[in-house]
């Protein structure tokens, strides 16, 4: 990056900064903007929270009808190669 | 060649996949029993997540363990069980929405950063204030507009958005179970935060 940074500039490096993986010189450039810009400041912690808000917000439990109808599936396609490995019809349209 | 292994109960039960996928393909539906016990929330949460809907996650996690069921032979071990998996079932959710997508969704692209000729941020805006979504937003409101906002995503964004950034998965499974480099994922995953951010920003009343 040549000259002082940008807004623009800190936004494309915004992921390697906030898992700190950046360069240290291109670190010291992107601290040195945000110490001075109270937007990229706000932006940085919103662009960190957005996540964890996201994950927050998405959170779903299975379903218990769900959950059986599965075992069931499951039990079902035990049950079927028992039989075929048997050798008896497993009434599975072909 | 397959040992057969019907009705017996072990009472040791191993409790790495690899080890569970081995029993299960030579034939032990305990082992596979197991395997689905222990990935079928996170399954269902990764559908949901990718599908949207309560139904189609339900289609999606049957449909994954079936597929794993009928591959389980041809599952070699050179990536992770859970990586293998976490394929089926993404692969699973595209193919479901692409047969759904009868509508185009508007776009999150108008919701990234904006900026003015100097290459500042366009808006003397708070910009932190999306941060504070769950204070604003009624939390039932978040959620649906949460899940909307993922389904507004392109698929190219929202599945390593999703399987990165909300199941937690290292960055390296992201791009093995999407057959994508470690810099594709990184990415997307930025563009995607920045179109979610943008959004939750304007859910709060500010411009992105």
């Amino acid at each position: 990056m040549k000259g002082s940074m940008t807004c623009r500039d800190g936004v494309r490096v915004l992921i390697d900064y906030t898992e700190g993986v950046l360069s240290a010189p291109r670190r010291s450039a992107v601290e040195a903007h945000v110490g001075g810009c109270v937007r990229c400041r706000g932006f940085v912690r919103s662009y960190r929270e957005t996540p964890r808000i996201l994950r927050d917000a998405t959170v779903t439990r299975i379903p218990a009808r769900l959950q059986g109808r599965l075992r069931r599936m499951v039990a079902g396609l035990s049950a079927r190669a028992t039989l075929a490995r048997s050798g008896k019809p497993t009434g599975r349209k072909r | 060649m397959r040992q057969q292994l019907r009705n017996r109960s072990p009472s040791v039960v191993p409790t790495d996949d690899e080890a569970l996928v081995r029993r299960a393909v030579m034939g032990d539906h305990a082992a596979f029993e197991t395997l689905v016990e222990l990935y079928r929330d996170r399954i269902y949460g990764l559908a949901r997540r990718l599908t949207g809907s309560a139904a189609d996650a339900e289609e999606v996690l049957q449909e994954t363990f079936l597929r794993a069921y009928r591959r389980l032979g041809g599952f070699r071990g050179e990536a992770r069980f859970s990586t293998w998996l976490y394929r089926i079932a993404t692969n699973a959710a595209r193919v479901l929405r692409r047969g759904r997508a009868r509508h185009p969704t508007e776009p999150l692209d108008p919701y990234l950063p904006r900026f003015d000729r100097q290459g500042m941020h366009a808006h003397d805006a708070d910009h932190a204030r999306a941060a504070d979504a769950e204070a604003i937003l009624d939390r039932g409101r978040l959620a649906r507009h949460a899940r909307e906002a993922l389904g507004r995503l392109p698929e190219r964004y929202r599945t390593p958005f999703v399987l990165r950034d909300l199941e937690e998965l290292p960055t390296a499974e992201v791009a093995a179970v999407l057959g994508v480099t470690h810099d594709v994922v990184r990415q997307r995953v930025h563009r995607a935060r920045l179109m979610l951010r943008g959004y939750l920003s304007h859910l709060v009343g500010v411009e992105p």
